[in-house]
């Protein structure tokens, strides 16, 4: 099965995927040409790989990072969470909305953080630019002239509560049980900065594993979303 | 590169950005009454100062003695924040921009696209302004501008893929980048070509999106006086309507400073481009410490304000020209006409880029873009129903000569129809 | 200091900006608030609708035609940056996609979406 291995030709050498091959199991080695793992020069990614070495002397222990990123990741996963609950929480049905503004710019936050600046700003233009307007738009068109009590709770909010607790308890679970997770995604992020450039070559590139496929299926659901648009907005 | 630097470098751009964001506004608010005043044959302001310079310096002051009114209905904290959400990606949108080499406070790898992502977040701050006003004129005038801002938004977003495309073919490895530092590169390295002569219609499509992104007239229909008091800012007062007011003008700064960087070059011209060549400076912000390298950067300086401020004298120019658009015409023209262009233009391009061999590529892009945009142009006119000689469109000296004929023939069949029905025969009905 | 950092210094500074200029025309200006004043502004008579009503759907399709066709945009731009690289490949990925998006565009243009009123 070769194709599972990505090629590691993207971007001529620094890729993430030459290191990613290697944590494959045997019988999926196919890679010709994966290189002996090296560490990422990233000056700005230092900070992880002193945590981690801090962590591993902790070993069991809670782990604390306390660099200037984790300060800001804690700053932006408070914003994100809080104004989720805002989201969730308030009355009035167009503050909530506009909460949505701050979680998708919180969660761009992170992708920075993560080293995908092309997503974060991605993010910030298609969900807080125009998902956001576009609910907006959705909140106008229903008829309430007063929209004090225009975003009701209902009487669930227990069990709600409990399924929330249980799903995040399950990806705490996950997250802290398999260890491949973790690695694997602290390995892509080592990945190439010019992501604009990395994420063409993923996208379009004939000559690496790419998802050429993908993006053109891509253009026939947005096709299709065209028509749901229209069908929702016929007017007769 | 130490610390120290950095800071000094930031502070003085943060500095520099503060006062370019302020000065401009006043700068901009006189230059237009005056350019506007002079196009109507007046005289405008001229009590305050030497031609009436200071006037919009006591505005300002003016506007900071101002009580702040906010209105009994308004929601309260979306109308206090939302001049805080229009203005803070105006500011932020400066750091990218590269003005000199040293006045660039982040060479970001993603610059076009964040102003394009910090442009759309302008449009919540505009949606916040008229709803939280609670004001039936400031309602339909932010929900008017909305729509506006993100129709025009993509257009603009697409006459922005031809410069990223040319960065792509006159790189050396075919990789193109969106670095606003890196475009203006691209049109100096090797040699003189600013991206207007080889995309002028990606400019003129981006320009009139410009308009409409800064609600400028003709596109200023969401603010129209005469039917929606002013749009989203009706109950805005003081310093907060200030706020509102000095982003426009701000992203007017903007707009023109893009598409100084993405087509006219960015701060090259005569003296900067030859310290650019001849390497006696270097590009890099490190070295600002000799005395040529702040002259290259005093004279690169120059050459982008100049850039700017011609652009955003044809923003007036073009206020006191055109007569503002309908609202289906305004749609319209965003979907029916500018995104199929755009559409059109990139494929064009990418098509003759690949397929024009080597010592002509740039050549023939550019002649078939002159063409395209002399079309573009016969095209709107053609549209809006004004040929350059001041002479109606077919179609509608057609309907007049057709009207005409009828109201003929309707004449001579009933001769003297609304005469006969006098008085008299009212009177006996 | 990396490219990211001044973005969200800025962003902040602006904010504290706005707060301040706020702040400054408050201590200074005058604070004279009466009825009249703070009623809603309509020609100087009294508001008689709630001003919040339902909004044409034309808004809302308009939202959505946005959405899709800023995916596409923001898809497209990293096929612009590597145009040349991509070389021929790229140009039909490029024609397939705006293709299947013109279809599209062009059944929205028949079902009378750009028509406003």
């Amino acid at each position: 099965m070769p194709g599972l291995c990505l090629s590691d030709t993207i971007d001529g050498g620094s890729s993430p995927h030459g290191v990613l091959c290697d944590r494959i199991p045997p019988p999926y080695i196919h890679c010709r040409r994966a290189r002996p793992r090296r560490a990422p020069d990233l000056p700005h990614l230092a900070w992880l790989q002193r945590a981690r070495g801090f962590c591993q002397d902790v070993q069991k222990g809670i782990c604390v990072m306390l660099d200037l990123p984790s300060v800001v990741f804690i700053v932006f996963a408070a914003v994100l969470v809080g104004s989720a609950l805002a989201v969730v929480t308030l009355r009035n049905i167009v503050h909530a909305a506009l909460f949505l503004v701050l979680v998708f710019g919180a969660a761009a936050g992170i992708y920075v953080l993560l080293n995908a600046e092309f997503i974060a700003i991605v993010q910030i233009l298609v969900y807080a630019g125009a998902v956001t307007i576009l609910i907006l738009f959705a909140i106008m068109l229903t008829q309430n002239p007063n929209s004090r009590g225009s975003n009701p709770s209902n009487r669930q909010t227990l069990i709600a509560a409990l399924i929330a607790v249980a799903l995040c308890a399950g990806a705490v679970f996950a997250f802290a049980q398999n260890t491949s997770i973790t690695t694997a995604s602290q390995k892509a992020i080592s990945g190439p900065p010019g992501s604009v450039v990395g994420i063409g070559q993923l996208l379009y590139s004939p000559t690496s594993y790419s998802y050429v496929l993908p993006f053109e299926i891509a253009s026939v659901v947005l096709l299709v979303a065209i028509v749901g648009a229209i069908v929702i907005g016929r007017e007769d | 590169m130490n610390i120290g630097f950095e800071i000094v470098h930031f502070v003085v751009n943060l500095l520099f950005f503060i006062l370019l964001i302020s000065t401009n506004a006043v700068i901009m608010v006189y230059a237009e009454r005056k350019v506007m005043a002079y196009m109507q044959d007046r005289i405008g302001p001229k009590h305050y100062g030497p031609f009436g310079l200071l006037q919009s310096t006591y505005d300002v002051m003016k506007l900071l003695l101002k009580e702040i009114v906010r209105s009994r209905d308004t929601d309260n904290s979306v109308f206090i924040v939302a001049p805080m959400i229009f203005f803070a990606p105006v500011l932020t949108a400066f750091v990218m921009l590269p003005f000199s080499p040293f006045v660039t406070q982040s060479a970001l790898a993603t610059g076009l696209i964040l102003y394009v992502a910090l442009s759309s977040l302008d449009v919540i701050g505009v949606f916040m302004a008229g709803w939280g006003s609670n004001n039936k004129y400031a309602l339909i005038g932010g929900l008017r501008s909305t729509a506006q801002m993100i129709s025009y938004e993509l257009p603009l977003l697409l006459a922005l893929m031809g410069p990223v495309m040319l960065t792509s073919f006159v790189s050396h490895g075919g990789v193109g980048s969106i670095s606003f530092t890196d475009i203006t590169h691209a049109q100096l390295a090797p040699s003189w070509r600013w991206f207007v002569l080889l995309q002028p219609l990606g400019l003129m499509i981006y320009y009139i999106c410009g308009l409409a992104e800064t609600n400028r007239a003709p596109f200023d229909l969401p603010e129209a006086e005469s039917e929606l008091v002013a749009g989203y800012l009706t109950e805005y007062s003081g310093m907060r309507w200030a706020m509102f007011f000095l982003g426009e003008y701000g992203n007017m700064l903007i707009v023109s400073a893009v598409a100084t960087v993405l087509f006219l070059g960015g701060w090259s011209g005569p003296g900067a481009d030859l310290a650019f060549w001849h390497r006696t400076v270097t590009a890099n912000p490190g070295g600002i410490f000799s005395v040529a390298d702040i002259i290259f950067n005093v004279i690169a300086l120059f050459w982008f304000l100049v850039k700017v401020y011609i652009l955003q004298f044809i923003f007036i120019w073009v206020r006191s020209t055109l007569p503002r658009l309908r609202a289906d015409q305004l749609m319209q023209f965003a979907w029916l006409i500018l995104i199929p262009f755009t559409l059109a233009n990139i494929l064009i391009t990418a098509a003759l880029l690949l397929a024009v061999p080597q010592p002509y590529t740039l050549w023939v892009t550019g002649i078939v873009n002159f063409v395209l945009l002399a079309f573009f142009i016969g095209f709107i006119s053609r549209a809006i129903g004004a040929s350059p000689k001041g002479e109606l469109p077919p179609w509608v000296k057609m309907r007049q000569q057709n009207l005409a004929r009828q109201a003929a023939i309707s004449a001579v069949a009933t001769p003297r129809l609304a005469k006969p029905e006098s008085e008299p025969e009212m009177a006996r009905r | 200091m990396d490219n990211t950092t001044p973005i969200l210094i800025m962003m902040g500074l602006a904010l504290a900006f706005t707060l301040l200029v706020t702040a400054v025309t408050f201590i200074l200006g005058p604070k004279n608030p009466y009825a009249k004043k703070l009623a809603p502004y309509e020609c100087g008579i009294e508001t008689i609708d709630p001003p919040r009503k339902r909004f044409p759907i034309k808004y809302l399709v308009n939202g959505m035609l946005f959405i899709v066709f800023d995916i596409e945009a923001a898809s497209l731009l990293p096929l612009a940056v590597l145009m040349r690289r991509l070389g021929v490949t790229g140009l039909l990925e490029l024609v397939t996609f705006v293709a299947i998006l013109l279809i599209a565009f062009l059944y929205v243009w028949r079902k009378g979406a750009f028509t406003w009123d």
